[in-house]
């Protein structure tokens, strides 16, 4: 197994704004869906990203570089406790960005399909919609005003659940 | 109303195709990534996602566990069941309040735990194919007798029916192959139930019955049963009752203003104590004392109903004609060997704790416990303390 990370495979991505990043073939097999790819044999040494802007894709990668460094917990029985800490505050001061940010990653981690990456977006997002009223959720998550709920829609809604078993 | 209910559930019916606003990058989300962001949710801030817009409703309507249709005047039966299939599949407690127009409803469905029909004044026919069903409830004035059709009852804990319904002679009379797990059943307010009501189930732990519309000779087999509550203006027929685990009896009634307890009248009222006697606490409540206390003549030619009856008992009266006096004789001609003895009558509460001795050996002395073993509550008398409130603000 080859360890030295000069010696490893690179693969390049390339953003719809063609910004190009280079980077260990272990980092992008975070994305089962390039994993995929390469092992279809379908991915040439550049994989274009025309759905992914260069901010969006450089976060992304920022998480699968750490990702991919950090042990992984079938890799090793004994995980270093440390390692879990270190983890765990990488992704909480990596969430700590922007609402269309956090949206934009959470496009791009379900398009590339990295799953941890999905999961974190969505408790971010589920994290600041907490305790929110409709309106203020409306807006932290810019939600279509034109698809928003007539008045009586809206009171249809709230009836619905008006009530409660015992 | 009926024109707001039509408009809207049309409208979300068919909100499946909205448009898209390329801004609203959330919303243009696989649902199953909009649902992985709800599971990080509480119950609460779910509730305000079906607020936000059509594309969440409809998104949010999927994991919605509990479905209230309130006074939707204009849905029929086929938009029932296709709102609860199509839209939210996880619902598992429906509501259907208000629903006039729906005459026959047929659902069924794997996930349904729940079920509440009331005040669907229209409804004939529920048709009910739900094998995950635990409590199903219907109440509410109905202008037919409604019929019911359950497929499978065998998860079904908690049975209430009360309005118009039409149940037969033997729709309890073997719960344990038809309802399993039953453990409350709850009867009231209908003319159309059988002359002879049977149940017999070895899961049942609470019966109700209340405001039955005639009179029905009633036969309870149910050796699990703690719990029987009675209340009613007419007096029914318990014969023949097995239920031997009992603990606590509320039998409350009332007679008809017009109609003087009689003799049938009292026979029925012992009859009634007989069925309810392995209790351990029985609570007694009526209107007048005149339509629980058996006059004394009347009682010479009625064998006394409980010899080893409930300790602790309670009666609550609202207007009293008998004395205390009266009252505890008749109390302790019910049940000679209570310990436990409360009179809630008018504005005052009175309060007897008695210690009873051995009897055997004093029934020789006294001729009137030699006649009646048992049935002479004074000579075995150990210990007795009284006590007496009174409520100053309802007056004396």
């Amino acid at each position: 197994m080859s360890t030295s990370s000069s010696s490893s495979k690179k693969i390049v991505l390339k953003s719809a704004d063609n910004e190009t990043f280079e980077i260990d073939e272990i980092v992008a097999l975070e994305s089962q869906a390039i994993k995929n790819m390469i092992e279809d044999e379908c991915a040439d040494n550049v994989i274009p990203l025309g759905n992914i802007d260069s901010k969006t894709l450089s976060k992304i990668i920022e998480y699968c570089k750490k990702h991919a460094e950090s042990p992984k917990k079938d890799d090793n029985a004994d995980i270093d406790e440390k390692a879990v800490e270190d983890l765990k505050s990488f992704d909480a001061e990596f969430a700590k960005v922007d609402m269309p940010l956090i949206q934009d990653i959470l496009m791009a981690a379900n398009f590339l399909n990295i799953d941890n990456l999905i999961g974190l977006m969505c408790r971010t997002i589920a994290d600041r919609i907490k305790g929110k009223t409709p309106e203020e959720i409306r807006k932290i998550l810019n939600i279509n005003k034109n698809d928003l709920l007539s008045p009586e829609q809206e009171a249809k809604a709230r009836e619905e659940n008006s009530w409660a078993f015992d | 109303m009926s024109r707001s209910g039509r408009l809207s559930w049309l409208m979300f019916l068919n909100s499946k195709n909205y448009n898209l606003d390329p801004q609203d990058t959330i919303s243009t989300l696989p649902e199953d990534v909009i649902h992985h962001i709800i599971s990080f949710l509480e119950t609460e801030d779910k509730e305000q996602l079906r607020l936000l817009s059509r594309k969440w409703r409809l998104v949010h309507s999927q994991t919605q566990k509990y479905l209230c249709f309130s006074e939707c005047f204009s849905l029929d039966e086929q938009q029932i069941s296709t709102i609860i299939q199509d839209y939210f599949p996880s619902a598992e407690s429906l509501v259907l309040e208000d629903c006039s127009e729906i005459k026959n409803l047929k659902i069924a469905n794997n996930k349904l735990t729940h079920i509440i029909v009331c005040k669907c004044e229209d409804l004939e026919k529920v048709e009910l194919s739900t094998p995950n069903l635990q409590h199903l409830y219907f109440y509410g004035a109905v202008r037919q007798p409604c019929v019911f059709e359950l497929i499978d009852t065998t998860k079904l804990k908690k049975l209430m029916f009360d309005g118009e319904y039409i149940i037969d002679d033997n729709t309890f009379l073997d719960c344990d192959k038809t309802f399993p797990v039953l453990e409350d059943l709850t009867l009231g307010c209908s003319y159309y139930m059988p002359h002879h009501l049977k149940i017999s189930s070895r899961s049942l732990k609470n019966i109700s019955l209340f405001d039955l519309k005639k009179p029905v000779d009633i036969t309870i087999d149910a050796e699990a049963l703690v719990c029987i509550q009675y209340k009613d203006h007419l007096i029914h027929n318990f014969s023949n009752s097995n239920i031997p685990n009992v603990q606590n009896a509320i039998i409350e009634f009332n007679t008809h203003t017009n109609q003087e307890p009689d003799d049938s009248w009292f026979q029925k009222v012992v009859g009634m104590l007989q069925a309810f006697k392995p209790s351990d606490t029985l609570l007694l409540k009526v209107e007048s004392d005149k339509s629980l206390v058996i006059p004394e003549e009347a009682r010479r030619s009625l064998f006394p109903p409980i010899s080893v009856g409930p300790e602790t008992l309670t009666v609550e009266i609202d207007k009293a004609t008998e004395s205390v006096a009266d009252l505890l004789d008749f109390i302790f001609w019910i049940s000679p060997r209570a310990e436990d003895v409360t009179i809630c009558r008018e504005s005052a509460v009175i309060s007897i704790q008695m210690k009873h001795g051995e009897i055997s050996g004093i029934s020789q002395n006294h001729s009137c416990c030699a006649s009646f073993l048992e049935k002479c509550w004074r000579h075995s008398l150990e210990e007795v303390r009284l006590m007496c409130e009174f409520d100053e603000s309802k007056g004396r």
